[in-house]
């Protein structure tokens, strides 16, 4: 009879030899325990490693903020820029040598607010970048202040009367601006985050990922994983992602829908 | 027939130019027509980014790959892009910002001429982040400046800031303009030795302060660049020891620089003058002007031309403040920002003569300062 302890060595020895490990650096995350973002870690690694994408042919961009610091937890090639502007220095990599595959992460406080001027211009060029957003609705590097997809009336700190500005909806902007692929997805499904992220790469433009995921630190009320668990559900079973205005009303009707919310047909 | 802005776009295309990223900015926008138009037979392309700030964050995106990129701008459009400038510097991304400069501040003169980026150019952006800076004086140069900023920036890893004005970039010179091969606008870019296969270390403290850069697509060089303070092997750090010794390193290859910028160029050199007059810019012409009349005149006045603003040669412009009895030096701005750098490099108080203009300096108000200051210096 196996010990739980040679059981779990066994699981180890099967993960390191699956290889989906490879394309995670030995720095270890910074993240918080519980953090969502482990699991967009793990789903952007088996992307990585299921398409067999060599690591000195990926570059990760990335600005400020906990997402920011992903491209040191990565063994790609990154490129870890100022607040907001991972997407046009993405723009600048990608052009400059087409063969790389290019990924772009960072968070809410980073895409929607300081660089949200980048998000339109990127996606109208469709520029080949996957584009990875990782949401959580607050400003965690800086310890909890509202951000553009804060809820109607947070409280937090910088805003301990209620925020009194309404939320975006990252995905519905995404469609507005013309972007060829379009996935909405959990951080506590990286299965669906890898299918998803293989489909973006291999789509030849930009390539939208918005991933609603939580902040165990300072966020106790809102995107929790309790919460999220519970409100997130799959696209109806016969929705037909290549219809634009189907996706927009989709988008209007169910914050909380899950999948690739749009591609762009041929 | 050329002007600088017309000389800067041919430079581009000669030095191989893969991409331009700008946004629209009177007296810099000749530069990214000329080149949308040129540029896409030469194997290049233009994107018009949709502000300075993505300009910038494209053109180190894209240096950062290896693929030369620029970008043309003026001093609104500079003043957003420094922050990212200095993330060129932490990070030793190359990049090449040319600044047409215009009247400020602000949105300013938008169409006329002034010399008061120089600061900007300098020290603009957050923290230590020296950078080079250098400004041609001629339509000739402006060509053969560029040319050599996208060397500089290769070798040193770091934004090359290339300082024009309005005057230069619009007036025009008949010139016999010699465009440069192929082999002398070559990639001055210094990669790593395969024996640092797998134990890589992008900002690897070197005497020059210059350490070899990988691109994507080499294996086995895997690496982050960041614009935070980190260690040789690119991880971030905040300890004292580390932050002393990379700012040390970065600066070290600043001033290592020096040895592949030009020297200043003394005219009607003499072993004293009693005004030594220093120009730079679009300034320059007239200064030499003005020199000749007064030695014409009687006076024995020399000029000094200064092309590398920074780092700048310091042992050169001081020996010959140093033999000048008065040492003058004429901008087109309120402040005399060249003087401002300078000043220090010799006991005696500068003189200066400033013009806000917006309009070019004429070569009769410096040979009338000249006269000012000798009478001045006579009673």
């Amino acid at each position: 009879m196996k010990t739980q302890a040679r059981i779990l060595a066994e699981q180890l020895n099967d993960i390191k030899e699956s290889g989906k490990l490879a394309p995670r650096s030995g720095s270890l995350p910074t993240w918080c325990p519980g953090c969502g973002y482990f699991g967009i870690h793990q789903g952007i690694n088996e992307c990585i490693s299921t398409m067999g994408l060599p690591l000195h042919q990926v570059v990760t961009v990335s600005g400020i903020g906990c997402a920011g610091r992903y491209p040191f937890f990565s063994k790609t090639y990154g490129l870890h820029t100022v607040h907001g502007r991972a997407l046009p220095a993405a723009t600048g990599v990608k052009l400059g040598n087409p063969n790389l595959t290019v990924f772009a992460v960072g968070g809410d406080g980073d895409g929607l607010a300081i660089g949200g001027a980048h998000l339109p211009h990127i996606a109208r060029r469709n520029i080949d970048v996957n584009y990875i957003l990782f949401d959580n609705s607050i400003y965690g590097l800086t310890k909890g202040q509202p951000s553009p997809t804060s809820a109607l009336g947070s409280k937090t700190k910088a805003s301990p009367y209620g925020t009194v500005d309404k939320p975006l909806n990252a995905t519905l902007m995404a469609l507005a601006y013309g972007a060829s692929f379009v996935a909405r997805l959990f951080a506590g499904d990286p299965k669906s985050i890898t299918e998803a992220l293989i489909e973006g790469v291999r789509n030849p433009g930009f390539s939208f990922f918005h991933i609603y995921t939580t902040c165990v630190t300072f966020d106790k009320t809102f995107k929790t994983w309790t919460h999220l668990k519970e409100w997130t559900h799959p696209l109806p079973s016969d929705y037909d992602a290549s219809d634009l205005r189907l996706a927009f009303n989709q988008v209007l009707e169910d914050d909380f829908s899950l999948g690739v919310i749009f591609r762009k047909k041929d | 027939m050329l002007s600088g802005n017309l000389a800067i776009g041919m430079a581009a295309i000669d030095s191989g130019l893969k991409l331009y990223f700008g946004y629209p900015i009177t007296p810099a926008t000749p530069i990214m027509e000329y080149l949308a138009k040129y540029l896409p037979e030469h194997g290049g392309r233009v994107v018009q980014m949709e502000d300075e700030i993505s300009s910038i964050g494209a053109v180190l995106g894209s240096f950062y790959t290896g693929a030369r990129a620029m970008t043309a701008t003026s001093g609104p459009g500079f003043a957003l892009m420094t922050e990212l400038i200095t993330h060129g510097v932490m990070a030793e991304i190359p990049a090449v910002i040319l600044d047409a400069q215009r009247g400020g501040p602000a949105t300013g003169l938008p169409t006329k001429t002034e010399q008061s980026d120089l600061h900007a150019a300098v020290f603009g952006g957050p923290g230590d982040s020296a950078r080079i800076v250098i400004a041609p004086t001629s339509v000739e140069e402006c060509y053969h400046f560029l040319i050599r900023a996208f060397q500089l920036a290769e070798k040193y890893q770091t934004p090359v800031i290339v300082l024009t004005d309005f005057f230069l970039d619009n007036r025009v010179e008949n010139i016999p303009l010699v465009r440069s091969s192929r082999d002398k606008s070559a990639s001055w870019n210094i990669f790593p030795d395969d024996l640092l296969k797998n134990r890589y270390q992008r900002y690897s403290d070197t005497p020059s302060g210059i350490s070899p850069r990988a691109i994507p697509g080499m294996e086995g060089f895997n690496f982050t660049a960041t614009g935070l303070e980190h260690t040789e092997w690119g991880a971030p750090d905040y300890s004292s020891e580390n932050h002393s010794k990379m700012s040390d390193k970065r600066h070290r290859k600043i001033r290592y620089a020096l040895n592949d910028l030009d020297k200043p160029t003394e005219f009607f050199s003499e072993k004293y003058f009693d005004v030594g007059v220093i120009g730079w810019g679009s300034t320059f012409g007239s200064v030499l002007e003005a020199v000749i009349k007064s030695r014409k005149n009687g006076f024995k006045v020399g000029a000094l031309k200064i092309t590398s603003i920074f780092p700048y040669h310091a042992d050169i412009i001081a020996s010959f403040m140093a033999k000048s009895r008065i040492v003058l030096i004429p901008e087109l701005n309120y402040e005399g920002q060249l003087a401002n750098l300078i000043a220090h490099l010799d006991s005696k108080p500068v003189a200066r003569l400033n013009l806000v203009t917006g309009t070019p300096i004429p070569p009769s108000a410096i040979v009338t300062r000249i006269e000012e200051l000798l009478e001045v210096k006579a009673r």
